[in-house]
């Protein structure tokens, strides 16, 4: 009787802290539909052994590089197309053919794609190598410096 | 008075949308009572230094359209930088146009093939009367 007695107070004392109960701490988040172009790397030019293409393929040239953060797959990337050159010689833009081409890896993957044609990105992050040519449909490139822009561009 | 009641009107209904790289939103629509509608959009530099920024405005079949007012067509943003964009479009009794607002990179050091990023938002402006 005496122990009964005795647990009696621990009892009430626990009563008087009120029921435990616990409760949801709720984080919200939006990810809004988002690209984001990083062009990392300048490609560079190479000559080929007759004079007539200049091309990030040929030796000493070499591809650029870009990156594409996409947040869904609603986005697609392409390459404006190169009209001329940004600075050469007088004569660089004459009887000049240009043409760009991309090679895609990570979340999206292609090769050898014609710049202008759209490919559909993968959401995340996708990895763009981007190759230039510019071909004399006649004479040779003269000399010179020549440069030319490639834009890679992701629009709905 | 009556245009700049429906520009009012249209940044209203885009202003709810939130902001994130580069340009935010890819795509909205607007609605104007006006023979105008406005658009804006958040741009955001991703590079770690300082970076102009060139904006334009095509249409549908990426030509350049030369009647689309915008506050900037030339900027500089720090690292992690953000602005706001606004284009303006006149609807020219269409009852709709879309445009692409597009931010382009400016390459910081050019090679002999350099390469820039671009990034465009599809919009469109619906007309509605009253």
């Amino acid at each position: 009787m005496k122990k009964v007695l005795g647990s009696a107070p621990v009892l009430l004392l626990a009563m008087g802290t009120g029921f435990a109960q616990t409760d949801d701490v709720i984080f919200n988040a939006t990810v809004s539909d988002s690209c984001t172009v990083v062009a990392d790397t300048n490609g560079t030019l190479g000559l080929n052994g007759d004079g007539t293409v200049l091309a990030s393929t040929e030796g000493g040239g070499s591809a650029g590089q870009a990156t594409i953060t996409a947040t869904n797959t609603t986005f697609n990337v392409t390459i404006d197309n190169v009209t001329a050159f940004t600075t050469g010689p007088a004569d660089a833009d004459t009887n000049t053919n240009f043409a760009t081409t991309y090679d895609a890896s990570g979340a999206t993957t292609a090769s050898g794609v014609a710049g202008a044609t759209p490919t559909n990105l993968g959401s995340g992050v996708t990895t763009l190598a981007v190759n230039a040519s510019a071909t004399k449909t006649s004479g040779i490139f003269s000399a010179g410096t020549y440069s030319l822009t490639a834009t890679v561009r992701c629009a709905p | 008075m009556r245009a700049v009641i429906a520009i009012l009107v249209s940044l209203t209904l885009v202003a709810g949308v939130s902001r994130a790289q580069s340009i935010s939103p890819m795509e909205a629509d607007v609605v104007t009572f006006s023979d105008l509608g406005a658009v804006r959009a958040s741009l955001r530099n991703p590079y770690a230094d300082a970076r102009r920024f060139e904006i334009e405005a095509f249409d549908m079949n990426w030509n350049a359209v030369d009647d689309v007012r915008l506050t900037r067509s030339r900027l500089s943003l720090a690292p992690g930088g953000q602005t706001s964009l606004l284009a303006v479009l006149p609807l020219a009794g269409e009852d709709e146009r879309a445009i692409y607002l597009c931010a382009t990179s400016m390459p910081y050091r050019q090679s002999s093939a350099g390469v820039r990023g671009q990034v465009c938002g599809r919009f469109r402006v619906i007309h509605r009367s009253f």
